[in-house]
Parts: C-alpha cells; sequence; structure tokens
C-alpha cells in the first residue's frame, strides 16, 4: 500500500485571500505565478510562504498518496504530468526535510 | 511576503497597567484576528488574574496559545495546558533552575538574554540537555519597556558561538533566536529564517495598557486596543509607512559587504538607539561598511 502524506500537527498555516485571488487572476492570464506567496506555514518560529501551486499541494496533505494527490492537481492545472510530478516530488522532499510533513 | 494581518502576536500581561485595559474586548478581537499564534507572557511571582482571565477567553479561540511565566508561577501556569493554553515555558534567569524542571511538564524554558548574562547562554543549553528540556527560547528583547539592546561585538559573538557549538545540542534540543545576530550565533550557517525585519508584517506586539508595537524590540507605537479597533491598527497607514521604511535598508548599510546577509538586522534596535528606522543596527558589530582586510571568506556572525 502506498504511504500516506501526514501534515504535522504543529504546523499553522494561514492562505491569504486576496494574494491568492491576484495569483489565480494573473495565472489566468497567462502570467507567471511561481513567486508570488499565497499561503504560509509557521512552526517552531520558522516561516514557509508557499506559491499556489505549493498550497494546492499543501491543502492535499491528508492522508493522500502522492499519486492521488497528483492526480487531483493535473485535473485542476494545465500542466504537463511529468512536470507536474517533479514539482510535486520536490516539494513534498522539501517540506519532509523541514518536518512539516511525514509519511505513515 | 508582506501580510494584510500578522500571523504571530505577542502579549505582556504584566505589569499590570493602571487602569487596566478591556480584556474582554481586546480577547475578542484578537479571536477574529486571524493570527496564528498569541503568546501571552505574564512574568509575576504568581500568575495574574488577568492572565487568567484572557485564557479562559481565547481557549476555545482559533489561536495557539503559548504561556511564559515565572519559576514560581509554573504551578499554576501548567494546569491551563488543560485549559487552552497549547506551550508553557518557565522564564529562567541561571542555569541552577533548570535542574527543577526535569520532570516539571514544561513544554520549554525562556531565557531573556541581555548584555549582563549572555555568556549563560552555553551552560542555560547544556542545562537543558541534562534536564531533558526540549525547547529553548531566547526571546526578543523587550525595547518598548526598558530593556537595554543586546549589542555584542564581533569577537563576542565568535567567542559565543564557539562555546555554544562545543555543547553539540543539534538534535537534541531547539533553540529560538528571535534576535538576527544571536540567531547566527546559535545556528551559524543556517539563514535567518524571517530574512527582513518582520516587525509589523508577520508580528504585533502589545503591551500591558495595550499599546500596539510592530515587535517588543520596537518602540513606536501603532495604536492603543482602548481607542482604536485591532483591526484598525493593522490596517492604519502608519503601519504601512513603518513597513515600507523597514523594506528601505538603511543607507548606511548601503554598500556593506554584509548587508544581503543581515537584511539591516534588527531595524528596532537602530529606531531606540538613533530614532529613525534609517538607523544601523547598534547590534551588527561592523560599523564601516567593509571589513578591513578585504573580504572575508565567511560572513561574520
Amino acid at each position: 500500500m502506498a504511504a500516506r502524506i501526514m501534515r504535522n500537527p504543529d504546523v499553522l498555516w494561514r492562505e491569504e485571500d486576496d494574494a491568492r485571488d491576484e495569483a489565480q487572476a494573473a495565472l489566468e492570464q497567462g502570467d507567471d505565478v511561481s513567486e508570488v506567496g499565497t499561503s504560509l506555514l509557521f512552526a517552531n518560529g520558522q516561516m514557509v510562504v508557499l506559491n499556489l501551486l505549493g498550497t494546492e499541494i499543501w491543502k492535499r496533505c491528508d492522508k493522500k498518496s502522492v499519486a492521488e494527490l497528483t492526480a487531483e492537481l493535473l485535473a485542476e492545472f494545465d500542466v504537463e504530468e511529468a512536470i507536474l510530478r517533479e514539482d510535486v516530488s520536490g516539494f513534498l522532499a522539501e517540506l519532509a526535510e523541514k518536518g512539516f510533513i511525514a509519511y505513515e | 511576503m508582506e501580510l494584510r494581518s500578522p500571523i504571530r502576536l505577542y502579549w505582556d500581561i504584566t505589569p499590570l497597567p493602571c487602569p487596566l485595559p478591556d480584556y474582554e474586548r481586546i480577547c475578542s478581537e484578537l479571536s477574529d484576528s486571524r493570527a496564528l499564534t498569541l503568546h501571552i507572557t505574564d512574568l509575576g511571582t504568581g500568575l495574574s488574574a488577568e492572565t487568567l482571565d484572557v485564557v479562559a477567553r481565547l481557549s476555545r479561540s482559533p489561536l495557539f496559545l503559548f504561556l511564559t511565566a515565572s519559576h514560581a508561577a509554573l504551578a499554576e501556569a501548567l494546569p491551563l495546558k488543560h485549559s487552552g493554553v497549547k506551550k508553557v515555558y518557565a522564564d529562567i534567569r541561571a542555569p541552577e533552575e533548570l535542574a527543577d524542571f526535569g520532570s516539571a511538564g514544561i513544554n520549554g524554558v525562556s531565557f531573556r538574554t541581555s548584555r549582563s548574562n549572555f555568556l549563560m547562554i552555553p551552560d542555560i543549553i547544556a542545562g537543558c540537555i541534562d534536564n531533558g528540556i526540549a525547547e529553548l527560547q531566547l526571546p526578543m528583547e523587550r525595547l518598548v519597556s526598558g530593556d537595554d539592546p543586546l549589542c555584542l561585538s564581533v569577537g563576542e559573538r565568535e567567542a559565543l558561538a564557539g562555546k555554544i557549538a562545543a555543547v553539540r545540542f543539534a538534535g537534541k534540543l531547539t533553540v529560538t533566536a528571535n534576535d538576527p545576530f544571536l540567531w547566527r550565533v546559535v545556528h551559524p550557517g543556517t539563514p535567518f529564517p524571517d530574512g527582513v525585519c518582520q516587525a509589523g508584517n508577520t508580528m504585533l506586539a502589545i503591551a500591558p495598557n495595550g499599546d500596539v508595537y510592530p515587535c517588543p524590540a520596537m518602540p513606536a507605537i501603532l495604536g492603543n486596543l482602548q481607542v482604536t479597533a485591532y483591526r484598525d491598527i493593522v490596517a492604519s497607514r502608519i503601519k504601512k509607512e513603518l513597513r515600507a521604511g523597514i523594506l528601505s535598508r538603511p543607507a548606511v548599510c548601503a554598500d556593506c559587504f554584509a548587508a544581503d546577509d543581515c537584511r539591516g538586522g534588527c531595524r528596532g534596535r537602530g529606531l531606540f538607539a538613533q530614532g529613525t528606522l534609517d538607523a544601523s543596527d547598534p547590534g551588527c558589530g561592523i560599523s564601516t561598511g567593509a571589513p578591513s582586510e578585504g573580504m572575508p571568506d565567511t560572513l561574520p556572525l
């Protein structure tokens, strides 16, 4: 059975509604929004800012497998599967290294 | 990232002011603030009725509550972990106190660092490890309430860093240092997590009388919760102007070889020392803007 992604319950987070709306509008116009923060995670005095895709990945770190998470994102974002898989994999590795997620 | 409203709030309840602020209204506003954390500090010998009242009012709020209490008040503070407070820290003044906390149930200790006690830090770290304490907080200076700014020379920081490194605390103790230069002493090689000064952006500080500051170390009053609603202070022009000032690096730092790393340091300390946001941080230890003998391989601590 595939490992399930679990958020560390000590990580607090907040989505910035205005920033998210602006990023979504810019994305629809074809702009690059990869550097636009739309949410932030906070734990042990450490803050991590996530962009639109990072936020959507984080929201789905709720006992899903990586494959399930990626499939959901593919349905929502207009992106090549191989690129998305690479982005998701790299992002999850970063979160795991910081202790923000774990696998069970 | 510049936020519409802060995520972390610091509220020093004591020393109790006269008259007391309207705790009921302030708690209601903070509960609705969308902040993530509230750090409550009460350093009285017993927890004040006002602190107990604030905790009770916020126990069901979305805020993650931290409480720092004096050693003497721990017996009253620890039971609050069953009624809303997520983490309790003991305020300590010397390493000898750590022996009392082995099985006390605290989440960590808080050590207010100053010019007179900074040499104790290695012993505090070692004592935390010896006594099974998981977290050490080196909290922000309270320049808004009379602390002297912590200004160490580069040499003092290097000597302190060497002594701390010798303790080898990695993996045994989480040390949080809110001072950007103290962070480098404790965690050399790891970038300061906050990056640029976060006063008024991710954080706000509330003084016992309800005055709101961008940070406990930045003596610039943004408003008072007795007369102005929290959301109005957060959205105020004065706060926006202050953030714009903080995002502009002090002119004196413009050509400094270390500026990209320190990003202006603690801007509250500069304001405290010279009365302007355009002042350099006196805790920086580099006053000439460049090292005397060419570029170093590594930045000074």
